[in-house]
């Protein structure tokens, strides 16, 4: 429980907030690379900020404010040129630092004028990386883009979710220290909608077992989450090796055939882009097929009678989320031991809060370059005591447009198991 | 006209305010049994509160806060039990009156801990009647479910159409107040509607009034009217028509009747109740009827406009254009108003009677539950007992053979009296 105060602490974002300062030090994804493919620019709302994201001819990346300096207009019906954004409006021009490099008419009647010196919108570094592009909105100069290794594999296929999740953003990565709700949100209740969500099914059941134990430790990239299981010890990978989360906002769920990021990304105080990139590994020495461009999709949230879908793992967590309502009322929640790791989870971001505030560096800034092979998180080998399936299997709702790519590379390794389809294990 | 503080008095519906604990004294039904059926949980908003209706799987109903105490997410998504509604997020059970009986991990970890003692949601009483799930938000002890005399006819079938109406309450029931917009609104502009311009002076003039008559009686106002050609021993003025305190309008004769309940979901909507009761002809049977239909109404047309062609939706359009809260400061009130009039000054009495500690109008209370006699007229507007079903309002009842089958019982019957 926290005192509104608390509250509005740790989940308002808007420039100049604690918790706005601490999110502006990290890259954040805001789109897929293929997007632009599609169309040259994109509105991106981050942090309470309206900006455009746009590639010019040259294949240089941007992301400027979204309204013209001159008439305030909006920039995603701009024109990309060789080099910059012209705005469809009078054809000025920006560059991606901001800077108007073009006026038109302006230098038309005043050749000798310095006026566009003058306007200046914000700028803000991106970097593509994994199919995805990232942007940082923080003070300069800005750190290296975190090359966590899942994004950096060579031999992988890759697969883009984004959800536009009505919710502040805290919400869902205290979900990703809460090991309790997979027993019951994605098994118990999970089987309870597959049975038909009334009285015609049969019973609902339990597949997984019960928690024993839940643990918790802080590691150098965020916390390590720990469970045992009934009928399990501490010997097991879900409590030897655990399972990470990386501080600020990214859970990492995986093994060494398939890994799994979701970034829960603050786009105001009230709504998160949730972009989960899938990166499946060919065995080691094995060939995996080439992917020029790696996929996207927008992720359904409702169905055809407007109540939120939940017969897919993640979006049974988008449910629950979004239903804590657009900020969770956390002064009124009643939180219990399934929640030790919510606490220690609040109490490192106010840690993290202060190093900002004493001139600091928070955790995960990166200043010295990753080697080639990128950053190595630990991950369990054998999650919840299950094999891996050899099939592909959504995440959540929609489907990837290179599910056969996908299991051509599920194909090379050899000992899985041909296990009837887990439920995934998203949001776990 | 009323002056702004006197409007928010009557409207707002809020814990606290004087019309929400004037409102908290009575039964409001929430939804059809049947919803129930098809899905063991409906989320239910109810004068400013947000809950969830469920039935578990013993059968009991149960009422209670939306949001688990524990991480607050929606328990309309929640897992009926044999005992109680099972959260989906961290499997917390509650009972049908709030209290937490169930915290699986908690248990493993504290097996003596008493946490979910402390745990407890709101829990409000439900019965189901005539098809209907009903629900008390008032203090305690609950008062007795008032058994309307047509509500409960065992040689009868009936058929339930709900509306999710964007306005207050109050335009609603004060229409039923208000005779003369009959022969505008309903006679007039639906004559004008349709493609005969020849009903039009017809039908306007047919229901001409000439005079209308309020008095307060048991259970609310009796309002009559005298229409043009007709004499005070006619049933619209001597017999007059009943509207129950605080919400209810009650339309019928012998045959069959309609409950219309204008539910305060908040101040700014309304969930529209109809129940169309159909009773059988003396010494002929009903069709059994197992389960009790319900149709959601449908509002708008294609083109986003207010549907017009049915009775009921002509006074949805009009409560709903008067806006989220009629402007009653702005209004102009003549002498078709009276009974309006009349209708505000009575509950402001039972506001009173209220804040002096006693039970408002219609609040019964007893070990036997009597059955409610309201009188209604035997003919209405002169029409005799039609023999074919007439849809009141918009959408596609599912009880129209069985209605028609009751219809046929009265044929024969020179009127509906018995």
């Amino acid at each position: 429980m926290l005192s509104t105060a608390e509250n509005d602490a740790l989940t308002h974002v808007g420039r100049g907030t604690p918790m706005g300062e601490l999110m502006r030090r990290y890259w954040h994804p805001v789109a897929a690379v293929a997007e632009l493919d599609e169309r040259p620019t994109k509105q991106v709302r981050l942090l309470g900020e309206d900006l455009v994201l746009y590639q010019d001819k040259s294949g240089t990346l941007g992301l400027i404010d979204r309204l013209c300096a001159h008439r305030r207009v909006d920039l995603s019906y701009g024109i990309p040129e060789e080099h910059g954004l012209r705005c469809m409006y009078h054809g000025w021009v920006y560059d991606e630092t901001g800077q108007c490099v073009e006026q038109p008419f302006e230098e038309t009647v005043h050749p000798d004028g310095r006026f566009k010196e003058k306007v200046k919108l914000a700028g803000y570094p991106v970097e593509e990386l994994g199919g995805l592009i990232f942007a940082y909105m923080g003070p300069l100069p800005a750190p290296l883009l975190p090359r966590w290794e899942q994004l950096v594999w060579d031999n992988a296929v890759r697969d883009i979710a984004i959800s536009h999740l009505p919710c502040n953003w805290l919400q869902c990565q205290e979900n990703s220290i809460d090991p309790v709700h997979v027993e019951w949100m994605h098994t118990y209740f999970a089987r309870y909608i597959d049975q038909g969500a009334g009285f015609k099914g049969p019973q609902a059941v339990m597949d997984l077992p019960k928690h024993k134990k839940v643990g918790f430790d802080r590691f150098e990239h965020g916390i390590i989450k720990r469970r045992v299981f009934e009928g399990y010890t501490e010997e097991d990978d879900d409590w030897k090796h655990g399972h990470p989360i990386l501080f600020p906002n990214i859970l990492l769920v995986g093994s060494e055939v398939s890994v799994t990021m979701q970034f829960r990304v603050p786009v105001d105080d009230e709504n998160t882009l949730h972009v989960s990139i899938y990166t499946w590994h060919g065995a080691p020495g094995a060939p995996t097929p080439r992917q020029d461009v790696v996929p996207y999709r927008e992720v359904p949230l409702k169905d055809e009678n407007g109540r939120w879908i939940v017969d897919l793992v993640f979006n049974q967590d988008y449910m629950a989320w979004i239903t804590q309502g657009p900020i969770a009322a956390r002064p009124l929640e009643k939180l219990g031991a399934s929640d030790v790791g919510i606490i220690m989870f609040r109490k490192m971001l106010r840690q993290q809060m202060d190093v900002l505030a004493d001139g600091g560096e928070p955790m995960n800034v990166f200043r010295t370059p990753a080697p080639p092979e990128g950053i190595k998180v630990p991950l369990e080998r054998v999650k919840f005591g299950q094999k891996r399936p050899k099939l592909y299997i959504p995440g959540e709702a929609g489907y990837s447009t290179d599910a056969d790519k996908i299991n051509d590379v599920i194909e090379t390794w050899t000992d899985l198991e041909d296990l009837a389809p887990a439920r995934g294990e998203g949001g776990a | 006209m009323l002056n702004v503080k006197d409007n928010e008095t009557l409207t707002r519906v809020g814990k606290g305010t004087p019309m929400g604990e004037l409102m908290r004294r009575y039964w409001h039904p929430i939804g059809a049994a049947a919803e129930l059926d098809e899905r063991p949980t409906k989320q239910v908003r109810l004068m400013g509160e947000d809950l969830v209706l469920y039935r578990d799987k013993s059968g009991t109903l149960g009422l209670i806060d939306r949001l688990c105490a524990h991480r607050r997410v929606d328990l309309s998504y929640g897992i009926p039990e044999e005992h109680g509604l099972r959260c989906m997020y961290h499997g917390w059970v509650y009972d049908e009156t709030g209290q937490c009986v169930e915290q699986p991990f908690e248990e493993t970890v504290h097996p003596d801990g008493r946490f979910k003692e402390k745990v407890k949601l709101a829990g409000y009483p439900v019965q189901e009647m005539a098809g209907l799930v009903f629900a008390y938000l008032g203090p305690q002890p609950t008062p007795l479910l008032p058994r309307w005399e047509q509500l409960n006819w065992d040689n009868g079938v009936r058929d339930i159409a709900i509306s999710e109406l964007p306005c207050n309450w109050l335009q609603c029931q004060e229409n039923s107040v208000d005779p003369v917009h009959v022969e505008w609104l309903h006679a007039y502009m639906g004559a004008y509607r349709s493609t005969d311009r020849n009903a039009l002076a017809q039908r306007g003039s047919g229901l001409a009034h000439q005079k209308i008559g309020f008095d307060e009686f048991e259970y609310g106002i009796i309002k009559r009217r005298l229409l043009a050609g007709k004499d005070f021993d006619d049933d619209e003025w001597k017999e007059g028509h009943p509207v129950l305190f605080p919400n209810i309008l009650l339309v019928g004769n012998a045959a069959r009747a309609t409950f219309q309940f204008r539910v305060p979901v908040d101040d700014e909507n309304t969930l529209h109740v109809s129940i169309y009761c159909h009773r059988a002809a003396p010494g002929t049977v009903a069709p059994r009827q197992d389960v009790v239909p319900y149709r959601y109404v449908p509002l708008k047309d294609e083109n986003d406009r207010y549907i017009l062609d049915w009775t009921f939706n002509q006074d949805y359009m009009a409560w709903i254009t008067q806006g989220p809260i009629a402007e009653r400061d702005k209004e102009v009130l003549g002498q078709s108003d009276v009974g309006i009039i009349m209708f505000r000054k009575q509950l402001k009495r039972n506001m009173m009677i209220i804040q002096d500690g006693g039970d408002p109008m219609n609040v019964f209370r007893g070990d036997a539950n009597e059955l409610l006699h309201s009188p209604v007229e035997n003919v209405k507007f002169g029409l005799r007992a039609a023999t074919r079903y007439v849809p009141p309002e918009a959408g596609e009842s599912k009880a129209v053979a069985d209605i028609e089958k009751v219809l046929a019982t009265w044929a024969g019957h020179q009127d509906t009296s018995e």
